[in-house]
């Protein structure tokens, strides 16, 4: 998945807080049979989405999960799945709590299942920041740094480049200290990097322009911004690049 | 996320002014506010921990009334707030508090205590390049947060009114971007709060800054009621002040960043007031 859930779980920081409550336990749902569960889930997580055909796609991976030889891969897209789901299915609040309690969870025994495996830190540290959004709380944030982090460092072009996206949008958007851990300069690098790793997505560019023109550097936020436009991805979701677009869009005429 | 704020403000401007005549004209409706002008994020932004904080104090009122939150950081959304919807009791910082003690009558009641801090200290910092001893030689731009109460500042770190400081006081949400734009000669000066201080000296740019000016000790922000308390609002108080004791409130205190509240040190506020007073008049 493209992870724009990244970026807009970042648009929701709080300053007045520094802790948040963990995610409550969430109670296990029936599942279907592990055998071939993968395959559904991957079935029902092809693009173009609806949250219906995510939530299929969500307990079949984590039924596929049952499976030893599969548990880490079942995990991290189930974890991608609801991750998905928080931000994409226009679910009411206590449903968007659920399915991120669900994601942290699920990414959580994926991680602890494959230490090694990038998209489970990657989705660990997702669904920590969408945690954040909807609590309006930031201690979650170092976590989500360190298993970026530990992303990026396992492998880095997993999700388009999205470990350094997803750096560079939490440093370049969270506060400052005291407040936070935002720094500015610190999230351009890592959408630099970002941008190099996976130089044909747009939102790559995009989130790159986001920053540069926060930051006052209009000219290449312009240019940014224009590469965003001009890639044409032919595996994106129509619901995720819609979301970006959006955004990307008011920052245009913003800087019109 | 100034970009974002700038997109959400006017929104929010105009909720605020819709709601305020609804507000006003509901049963008494119990409204607190946090005011925090230059802060970062935005009412919306804020509402789930503003709402668990209300609901704390609802769940220890008689009778459990319903209570509404709100998180304000721009002097514009404070003004419509104060005025129009009138809070049962804000936290303000202090410079928000000087300025505005008179015409929103001001009561304090209790102090924070961020970080655990009993006291506060406002700093003008500068690049440790720059030759200047002295404040009144410093002109060009300096920025900080504080910057977004200007008046107040100015009389509290140099007893002069902000219009005859020798240099410009700019607001920025963005504090490390202003203290790297300090290092590297961009802007002049930097105005700090003492945690902004603490932090700001455990980074690398913390080496290359140094404090030209300080005040003395200040209060932390202050919780406020607008004119003197009622019953409700004293018991309004009570709760706060018992939180700290309170095992169930911690986690919520920690997220305000605030080790609790505490009595006013009158002891300091007073002849601040007075200071922030003469530092007004004509010279």
């Amino acid at each position: 998945m493209r992870d724009r859930a990244l970026r807009s779980c970042l648009l929701l920081w709080v300053i007045v807080c520094s802790c948040a409550t963990p995610p409550p336990a969430v109670p296990p749902l029936p599942l279907p049979q592990a055998e071939g569960a993968m395959t559904f889930g991957e079935s029902f997580y092809r693009s173009p989405r609806t949250p219906e055909r995510v939530r299929k796609a969500a307990l079949n991976y984590e039924a596929a999960a049952q499976r030893p030889e599969q548990a880490a891969e079942g995990l991290w897209k189930a974890a991608r799945a609801y991750v998905w789901l928080t931000q994409f299915a226009g679910s009411k609040r206590a449903q968007q709590e659920q399915d991120v309690a669900r994601a942290i969870a699920l990414a959580r025994r994926a991680v602890a299942t494959a230490p090694k495996q990038a998209n489970a830190h990657y989705y660990l540290a997702a669904s920590l920041g969408l945690f954040s959004q909807l609590h309006s709380a930031m201690s979650q944030l170092e976590e989500m740094a360190r298993e970026g982090k530990r992303a990026a460092e396992l492998d880095p072009r997993i999700d388009h480049a999205g470990p350094y996206r997803l750096l560079g949008s939490l440093y370049g958007q969270a506060p400052d200290p005291p407040i936070s851990l935002g720094d500015e300069e610190k999230g351009l690098d890592y959408l630099r990097k970002a941008v190099t790793t996976a130089p044909d997505n747009p939102e790559n560019h995009f989130r790159l322009a986001e920053l540069l023109a926060a930051m006052g550097q209009k000219a290449e936020a312009k240019h940014q911004l224009e590469q965003a436009f001009f890639l044409n991805e032919t595996d994106a979701d129509p619901t995720e690049t819609l979301a970006w677009q959006t955004q990307a869009k008011r920052l245009w005429e913003k800087m019109k | 996320m100034k970009s974002l704020r700038s997109v959400i403000l006017p929104v929010i401007a105009v909720l605020l002014a819709s709601t305020a005549s609804a507000a006003t004209a509901a049963d008494d409706p119990l409204l607190f506010d946090l005011i925090q002008p230059g802060s970062p994020g935005s009412t919306e932004e804020a509402a789930p921990l503003m709402a668990r904080w209300a609901d704390y104090l609802s769940a220890h009122l008689p009778g459990h009334p319903p209570i509404t939150g709100r998180y304000v950081n721009t002097n514009e959304q404070a003004r419509i707030v104060l005025s129009q919807i009138k809070p049962r009791f804000a936290v303000v910082t202090v410079p928000y508090y000087l300025e505005h003690r008179s015409a929103y009558n001001f009561q304090p009641q209790l102090a924070t205590r961020p970080g655990g801090r009993t006291e506060d200290r406002y700093r003008l910092l500068v690049s440790t390049t720059n030759p200047i001893t002295t404040w009144e030689k410093l002109t060009g731009d300096v920025a900080g947060t504080l910057c977004h109460t200007p008046e107040a500042v100015a009389r509290l770190l140099f007893q002069r009114t902000a219009s005859t400081l020798p240099f410009h006081c700019q607001p920025t949400d963005r504090l490390l971007r202003a203290a790297r734009q300090v290092v590297r000669g961009e802007l002049n000066g930097l105005l700090v709060t003492d945690e902004q201080d603490t932090s700001l000296m455990a980074l690398p740019e913390g080496a290359s800054l140094k404090a030209l000016h300080a005040t003395g000790p200040l209060p932390p922000p202050l919780v406020v009621t607008l004119g003197r308390p009622d019953a409700v609002q004293q018991s309004i108080i009570q709760t706060l002040l018992g939180m700290k004791d309170d095992p169930t409130a911690h986690e919520l205190l920690t997220e305000l960043r605030t080790d609790g509240f505490g009595p006013v040190d009158l002891n300091v506020l007073t002849p601040l007031q007075e200071a922030f007073e003469r530092a007004g008049k004509p010279r």
